[in-house]
């Protein structure tokens, strides 16, 4: 059993600022820091030669940029990870919510594309039951010196529309000038997005296995702190047992390094859960029956018949919808160049709390989640749920989604195929759960009516978006298959002032278990209506600022002596 | 491998159908595979597999014959299914969930050529109940579309077309071992494909003039849709 004083558990967001920040205060110290992360180091898919990325030693493409766009497994299958549950809530054999969720060095920031929006104050003072959800200590003014730290660390900026405002590279896309006309033509505005990406080459691609020296991944930046720091990176050392052990905590797992499942056991002082909403709280719920008595991890369900762990599971109110534009917007479209996502359109954020974003989903994605629908010139029955989004024929039945005419349609349409999608404030309806066998399982039971108002809402303006564009809204995952699709998980064992209330205080720490710590999105009590890596990145910075100094607890050092 | 092994892999890769003839061989379960044979050779197995393939993502050709547009088959199919690149791959795009034993990616060398066989032995006893003592590829396509328009309707049959549909679309649009379906779809051709490098969208030239993915030009002002109160100045909902 090898000892530390301190281990971290993932390399997201949150778990890569927490190494980053504790190793740098224990420098110097003889402490020793351990970071676990179950997926693979993707670092090196950069280029395989040389990893580094040196010039000279990299093939680069015409434009001088490196640049390497990848399937192979070792990389894109290691990275991702879906999370659903078998058995769906609307309909039998559909899952109710499916989560893709980042794996490997880096966690989410391997997956996500670059949007680093600051979360606005409305919702940091979202009130349910008469409380407001978040604790007092955090809002948007609190939390501004933070981002600002995390948004340096990211190189984030603000894109543009025109090289007259930032550089070249630093330009939305023909897409999002595509987007943009269409808020225009229905009384809305589409805004640049700020990016955390420097010096992107704007391949596209993103979402499809590219690495390039551009997109702001923690390899690059916190997690190279941390190891410049003295803490150890174990990628492929999958936890799945927490425990305490006195006043220390006991971490095992497997350790797949070498090709073959070799089990460890280590023990530590300070225990830091940073593996993202679903894996934080599925590891909290496989081990609850380690913390008995006074070390509970759920007093809301050990004592007030309310649990908190595996609740309250917000999918950040992400609705995607796919379509096409009309013929006219086809070749300006261009839909696989550039940056994935980079504008937005805030218009609707005062009376209705969603935003809307355009995006590029790759052709693999839309074939393989039903692109059938787009066999159909008008589809009518795609909205409401209960619908389908087979495309019907003239004799009533579903199109087919082989042969020839379906790969007909996809060259077709491959130019007007127009992805967007609204991040909203949500109810937090999901929940995590365990299923027989002890695997993480996610459920969206049912869709509170707040939200469902919100989502009919965005609804209704997407599709008079596609419909200004002289197209047409056609691919609808949650009314057609009654699934609720997020990259962006948010809770399932969030921060309370109120032991009843959460699994951990403000400070992320569990409560009735000093110095085991969970931070990353698991503890976000609400949805954010923007991408949440940089708010979870912010509040980690505001977590590991209160540690190192001992801020309202006992200081880090204090805790390790 | 086993056969209980293989029966309990092909169940967890949504292929009970298969799982079910595979238990129809010998009493022993146990039996290891190596022992036991699909009455049908690999070779034979794997033609089978791509007029399957043929037929669900299918390549255009001319009167002559001539190659119009390439196909699932064209783009590599047949090796994406090789199981050890596939399931993770598949896996990464929601195809299969990643509750799978995980030494189904050590046993998948294996299981490769037996599930090749057992699909094939499959398709052939469909194709009988269309054109007696026919096998699948010797069908005309018409009949074979129509065998899989049937096997898309029958429960029992549906997962094994639709494991391949996606072996397929991963190979036509995944740029796996080609990029030429995603060239077909209207996408570009990678600047090297050995390298796995695609195209750059930053200012590139073409034949020469320079194509971008920028429109740069910003859009006209909307009228009436003011932002002030909800956007600050450096981008962010206040």
């Amino acid at each position: 059993m090898a000892r530390w004083d301190v281990i971290v558990v993932g390399s997201g967001f949150g778990a890569a600022v927490m190494a980053a920040r504790i190793g740098q205060a224990l420098q110097g110290t003889g402490k020793t820091v351990l970071l676990l992360e179950k997926g693979p180091d993707p670092t090196g898919a950069l280029d395989l030669d040389n990893p580094a990325g040196e010039p000279g030693g990299l093939p680069l493409n015409a434009q001088g940029n490196r640049f390497r766009h990848t399937y192979e497994p070792g990389y894109l299958g290691g990275v991702g990870e879906l999370f659903t549950d078998p058995d769906g809530a609307f309909r039998p054999g559909r899952p109710s919510l499916t989560i893709a969720a980042g794996r490997g060095l880096g966690g989410g920031s391997n997956l996500y594309c670059g949007v680093s929006l600051r979360c606005p104050s409305a919702s940091f003072d979202q009130i349910r039951g008469g409380r407001r959800l978040w604790p007092v200590r955090y809002t948007r003014a609190a939390l501004d010196p933070y981002y600002a730290r995390v948004e340096a660390a990211l190189r984030v900026h603000r894109l543009a529309w025109t090289d007259r405002e930032a550089p070249h590279w630093q330009l939305a896309t023909r897409r999002d000038w595509a987007f943009a006309e269409g808020c225009r033509r229905i009384g809305a505005t589409a805004v640049p997005l700020k990016l955390a990406d420097d010096a992107d080459a704007n391949e596209g691609w993103w979402t499809e296995g590219q690495r390039f020296a551009g997109r702001q991944d923690l390899t690059g930046n916190y997690l190279a702190d941390a190891a410049a720091a003295g803490v150890v990176l174990a990628s492929g050392c999958e936890v799945d047992a927490i425990a305490p052990d006195g006043p220390d905590y006991a971490v095992s797992g497997t350790d797949r390094r070498s090709g073959s499942d070799v089990r460890f056991d280590h023990v530590c002082r300070l225990l830091v859960l940073g593996a993202g909403a679903v894996g934080s709280t599925g590891l909290l719920l496989r081990n609850q029956g380690a913390f008995q008595g006074e070390r509970v991890l759920d007093l809301g369900g050990d004592a007030g018949d309310a649990p908190n762990l595996g609740r309250h599971l917000s999918a950040n109110g992400d609705y995607g919808v796919t379509g096409l534009v009309g013929e006219a917007f086809a070749r300006p479209l261009h839909g696989e160049r550039g940056k994935p996502m980079a504008s937005f359109s805030p218009s609707w954020w005062r009376d209705h709390r969603f935003i809307v974003i355009a995006f590029h989903a790759p052709p693999l994605f839309l074939a393989l989640n039903r692109f059938t629908t787009l066999l159909s010139p008008r589809n009518p029955a795609a909205v409401g749920r209960g619908s389908t989004t087979a495309a019907l024929g003239p004799d009533g039945r579903p199109q087919r989604d082989w042969g020839a005419g379906y790969v007909d349609t996809l060259t077709r349409f491959s130019e007007r195929v127009l992805t967007m999608g609204c991040l909203a404030l949500d109810a937090c309806e999901g929940e995590v759960s365990l299923g027989p066998a002890g695997t993480v399982s996610v459920a969206w039971p049912r869709t509170a009516s707040e939200t469902e108002a919100r989502w009919s809402e965005a609804l209704t303006q997407m599709r008079r978006i596609y419909e200004a564009l002289d197209g047409e809204l056609l691919l609808d995952g949650y009314r057609g298959e009654g699934t609720v699709h997020t990259a962006h998980p948010l809770g399932g064992a969030r921060m309370a002032e109120d032991p009843l209330d959460g699994v951990v205080d403000p400070n992320g720490e569990a409560w009735g278990n000093p110095n085991l710590f969970v931070v990353d999105g698991a503890i976000l009590p609400s949805a954010l209506g923007v991408n949440p890596s940089l708010t979870i990145a912010a509040v980690a910075e505001a977590i590991a600022d209160r540690l190192v100094d001992g801020i309202g607890m006992p200081s880090l050092l204090a805790r390790l002596a | 491998m086993t056969r209980r092994e293989l029966v309990r892999w092909l169940g967890a890769l949504g292929l009970a159908p298969l799982a079910a003839c595979a238990e129809d061989g010998p009493a022993d379960s146990g039996t290891p595979l190596a022992d036991w044979s699909v009455d049908v050779d690999v070779g034979t197995a794997e033609a089978t597999l791509e007029a399957l393939m043929d037929v669900l993502v299918p390549a255009e050709r001319g009167p002559d014959g001539a190659l119009l547009r390439v196909g699932a088959v064209e783009c590599g199919a047949l090796a994406v299914m090789a199981l050890d690149r596939f399931v993770p791959l598949a896996r990464a795009q929601g195809l299969l969930p990643d509750a799978l034993p995980g030494e189904l990616e050590e046993a998948a060398t294996a299981l490769d050529p037996v599930l090749v066989r057992l699909i094939a032995a499959e398709l052939d006893a469909w194709a009988d109940e269309h054109v007696p003592y026919t096998p699948f590829r010797d069908l005309p396509r018409a009949s074979q579309e129509e065998v899989v328009a049937r096997a898309y309707v029958d429960a029992g049959r549906r997962p094994i077309v639709a494991f391949v549909r996606g072996v397929c679309l991963l190979a036509f649009l995944g740029a796996v071992e080609s990029d030429a379906g995603l060239v077909a779809t209207g996408y570009p051709p990678f600047e090297s494909f050995p390298d796995r490098r695609a195209v750059s969208g930053y200012p590139r030239t073409v034949d020469g003039v320079v194509e971008d993915y920028t429109w740069n030009e910003a859009p006209a002002p909307t009228p009436g849709d003011d932002l002030g109160d909800v956007l600050d100045p450096s981008g962010d909902l206040y």
